[in-house]
This record gives C-alpha cells, structure tokens and sequence, in this order.
C-alpha cells in the first residue's frame, strides 16, 4: 500500500434529504437528524456503492469538512431551551459532528472520524494529511471526504463525497481537483 | 517500533483551566488529595442537579457563554504557549482546537457565524500566525485535536501544534443532560456500586506538540511523548457508547499499534469515567478484553472537574503526563465502593504509587467518537 498514490476510488453527491430502504430503517432510531446529515448519508453511501472493491466499513475513516452546521436541528434545540426543556433526541442531532455520527450509524463506518470546521481550502490538506497516514500505517483502507452546504433561502441542503484510497490505478487525488468537485457537486 | 508505528511527537508545554484553578501544579496537588470542583449554580428552569463543575469568571469581561469560551480558550493557550517558550506567531505554529457544543445552541450569533469564528477569535488574539484548525467531535473533541495535531507534525504540515479543547457550561447541555438522564441526581462516582451519572463541568486543556528534533533543536524541555493516537467510531448511537464496545477497542487497538507498543507495557489508564452505569461497564469490558493478563491502574478525573465535554480529552491527557512524572495517580474523587468484579486496580481514597512508563488516556464521545492517547514518560 503506498499512501503517496491516493486516488479517488469513488465519488458520490445528493441534494435534500430523500432516505432510501437502509436510510429509512435508520430513521426509525435517529428520528430528529437534521436535512444537512441525510443529505450527507446519501452522499456517502453513493461513494462506497461507487468503490470499485467492497470495503470493510470498520476500516473506513470518513472526514467532515465545512464551516456549517445542521442549522434546522441547532434552531430547534436553541428554540426549545427558552422553554426549560430539551429533547433528549434532538439535542444530539444538533452537534457540529451529527453528520459524521448518522454516516457512521448509517453504513457501520468505525474508522476515525473528523469533522473539521475549516473551508475546504484550508482544510483539504490537513484532511488528505491524515488520509495519508491512516492509509500508509494500514489502520484504514479508505478513506471518506464529505461537505455539505446549506443554501441560503432554504433550499434543500447539497452533500458529496470522496472515497480516497491508496490504489495505483484511477485519478491521483489532490487538493485542486478535490475542490472542484465539491465546489461544483455543492453549488 | 513496528512497521505501522509512528514517530512520537514531544509533548513541551501544557496548560488547564478547570473548576479545582488554573496552576498546573496547584490544581494536580488537589487532585492528588481528592477534590471535587463543584458549585451549585442556580437555574431558571428544572435540571436534574443544580451541581456543576465550573470556572470562576467573574471579574471579567467574559459574562455570556460564547465570551467564556474564547476567554477560556485564549487564558489556557497563553499559559501552555508560556510553559513551552513559544509565541502565538512562531512560524510554522498551528493551533488546533476543539470544543463540542461551545455556545452553538444558546447564542443565535454564534450558530449562524462559520462555526470556526470562535476559534479564528482567539487565534488573532493571540496574533498567531496562521488561521486556526478547528474541529469539532463531541466530547473526544479534545483528544481529536491532539490526534490532528500530531498527524500534522509527522505529515511535515506544521513544526509546533498547540492543540486544546475548551467548553462552557450552558443552559442547553444543562437540560439536554437532565433530560438525557446521564447527568447525576447526587454526586458523580465513577466506578462506584452507586454510581449513577456525570455532572457537568466547563474548562480548557492545552497541550504544545512538536517533533522531538524541533523541541531538541530549540532547547526545549519534553515533559511527555505522545507516542501513539487512535480513533474509531462506534457506528451504534447518537447517544449510547456501544454496548459491545468496539469502536472504543478499535481506538485503543489502534492508538497501540501506532505507538508500536503492547498492551502489556501500558501501566495506567485515564478512563473517560462518566460514572454511568453504561460507560462504566462498556470502559471495564473493554479494558478487560484489550489489557486481560495485565493489571494497569485506572482512574478518572470527572469527579473532580465534572465532565467538561469538548474539553476533557485535552485536561485528561495531562492528568495523565502529571500521572506518569509523579509516579502516581490521583485517586477517583467520591469512589468509596468500587464495582465488583472490575477487573483493574482502582486508586481509592489516596493516591496510588506506580512505575509505569506508558500511560493511555480513553475519550468517548456522542456520536460514537472514541479517541485512545498513548503517552509516555520522556526519557
């Protein structure tokens, strides 16, 4: 495994908050996630479905990059404090990591796990810095970079999604071509 | 080391503010002699103890929660940046710094700004050089920046990382908690028969990470080794630890292998410790699977500080470096009667002597993040 060869095994993108069979499923026990976290669930699973090799979810890290966070949830939690009462199941979908939480619970992703409130700019490197050394220490075999954006006026919420891994062959994975992805896969 | 181990980062300053003070020295002799930090703080609405762990303020200018979380932040990181000889504006210096919740959910301005804005506050404060690396796990947030920071320096991104977590208590994680019933009617005893939840703290930790050529080039004292970092999701809960645990095996597993060391060779553990009956159970079972046929010193330090949530991580991997220096653990505040059958030594009301040469310091946080730190005594 050489970590210097990263490449972009699979790319993934979702618009809204649609849940599929297995989402749906989780929904039941995670009822309050915020539009933000399905989106970016969706966003992740279409990147592993892309992978060209199944991959053991228990040795896929995945990092959260953004300076946004899952804004409906945090309004809801924040509204509800007035009232002298939080909702023990609202209150953690509001976390800047709910995200990362609901893809992990979603598609059993036990990795490490990051979300780092950073512009993708700033924090494209130091994210495939530590992509790097999981991979090249062997703890992972992929690695999983997601963004979501919340436009303004309430539209729905944009997620994508990169499967990072060390093979030789495909699309060697950088900073500038990962930006453009998520700049165009996020509006 | 093995071919997946990592270098080890030096550990040259570090830095709490907690509810027992701010001298690093001051607040370790408390511990040490079992103190709990903990005031009743009134509420105007119903929580299920009024008891928190919290900083002193007063005094200053710092009166709302997104104030105190920069205040707690900056205060903290000058003190570490002091200890270690380093200015804010060294170049090559990053600062990395996590919190949880901070004030995101009690202060409109401070959810609907880039929710970094807290963090890049303190570090023009502190005139530092390079925007800071902000990042956000739950409760292991503070662990996670000591994760991130060392990667950084071992990828060649940074020389010093100066990497901390900081929380605020506040109204919202006061009811969320009550409501959640993980926070204790009565007083938090981590790995007691009467154990029954956490109770809040607030606080910052800060520790200087650089390579141990860099500290050697400038002279500089190292207090520690950061010799291995691990993390893993449980994949279970937004709330819950893992009732079969394996995303907090998966941490320690892999904070070991970065380090290149066996569990045989770890002589304490600083244990998340919330003191509910899941965490205890979960963090037992989990030690016992990973470390059977050894017996390492467990302790905690929530019963001291309370749970400072985005905070901990960082203030208990330098219980842990104070632990490894002195020689000896502090004990866990208000354990009288320790869970039977709790497979490890357990420091009881006085501190415990040890030889220990490596210690590892377990975080777990909502959402499943778990964080293992292995930390060893500097040569």
């Amino acid at each position: 495994m050489n970590p210097d060869i990263l490449t972009v095994g699979g790319r993934g993108q979702a618009s809204g908050g649609e849940v599929g069979p297995r989402l749906a499923q989780v929904r039941r026990a995670v009822r309050y996630a915020d539009p933000s976290s399905w989106a970016m669930a969706n966003a992740v699973d279409a990147a592993l479905t892309a992978s060209p090799r199944p991959l053991d979810t228990n040795r896929v890290a995945l990092v959260n990059l953004g300076l946004q966070g899952p804004s409906e949830a945090m309004a809801q939690v924040a509204g509800s404090v007035w009232e002298g009462s939080v909702s023990p199941v609202r209150f953690p979908a509001a976390s800047p990591s709910a995200a990362v939480a609901l893809s992990c619970i979603a598609w059993g992703i036990r990795g490490p796990t990051l979300s780092l409130l950073q512009p993708l700019r700033q924090g494209l490197p130091v994210a495939l810095a530590l992509a790097r050394g999981w991979l090249g220490r062997g703890q992972v075999e992929g690695v999983l970079l997601a963004s979501f954006h919340l436009p303004a006026g309430g539209a729905p919420p944009r997620a994508a999604c990169v499967l990072l891994t060390p093979s030789p062959e495909g699309e060697p994975a950088n900073v500038e071509q990962l930006l453009g992805f998520f700049s165009t896969s996020l509006g | 080391m093995s071919a997946s181990s990592s270098t080890p980062v030096a550990i040259t300053g570090m830095a709490w503010t907690t509810s027992l003070g701010d001298d690093l020295e001051g607040v370790w002799r408390r511990m040490l002699a079992g103190e709990m930090g903990f005031v009743e703080m009134p509420s105007e609405h119903r929580v299920r103890n009024l008891r928190v762990a919290a900083v002193p303020t007063s005094g200053t200018s710092a009166t709302r929660a997104h104030q105190r979380l920069r205040y707690l932040a900056s205060q903290t990181l000058r003190r570490a940046l002091r200890q270690g000889g380093l200015e804010a504006s060294s170049p090559g210096l990053r600062l990395v710094l996590g919190t949880s919740l901070g004030a995101y959910l009690d202060e409109a301005e401070e959810r609907t700004a880039p929710l970094d804005a807290w963090a890049q506050d303190v570090a023009r404060e502190l005139g530092a050089s390079e925007p800071a690396l902000c990042l956000s796990t739950a409760c292991s947030s503070g662990a996670d920046a000591l994760l991130v920071g060392a990667e950084l320096i071992r990828a060649g991104l940074a020389e010093v990382c100066v990497c901390g977590g900081v929380d605020v208590i506040t109204e919202s994680k006061r009811l969320a908690h009550s409501a959640l019933t993980t926070m204790s009617p009565g007083l938090i005893r981590p790995f007691d028969q009467r154990h029954d939840g956490m109770l809040l703290g607030e606080g910052a930790g800060v520790l200087v990470l650089e390579s141990p050529a860099h500290a050697a080039r400038r002279g500089a004292p190292v207090l520690a080794l950061l010799r291995g970092v691990g993390s893993a999701n449980d994949a279970a809960s937004m709330t819950s630890p893992d009732a079969e645990a394996l995303g907090a095996r998966l941490a320690i597993e892999r904070s070991l292998a970065d380090a290149g060391v066996a569990p045989a060779e770890v002589g304490l553990i600083n244990a998340h410790g919330t003191a509910t009956p899941v965490n205890d159970r979960v963090e037992g079972e989990t030690f016992q699977a990973i470390f059977r046929g050894n017996a390492p010193i467990v302790f905690a330090t929530k019963s001291n500080f309370g749970h400072s949530l985005g905070a901990t991580g960082a203030i208990e991997a330098i219980a842990v470096v104070l632990a490894l220096r002195d020689g000896r653990v502090p004990p866990i505040a208000g354990l009288e009667q320790p869970l039977p059958g709790f497979p490890f030594p357990l420091p009881v009301g006085r501190p415990q002597p040890h030889q220990a040469r490596l210690g590892l310091s377990l975080t777990l946080g909502f959402g499943g993040f778990d964080t293992s730190l292995v930390i060893q005594a500097p040569e």
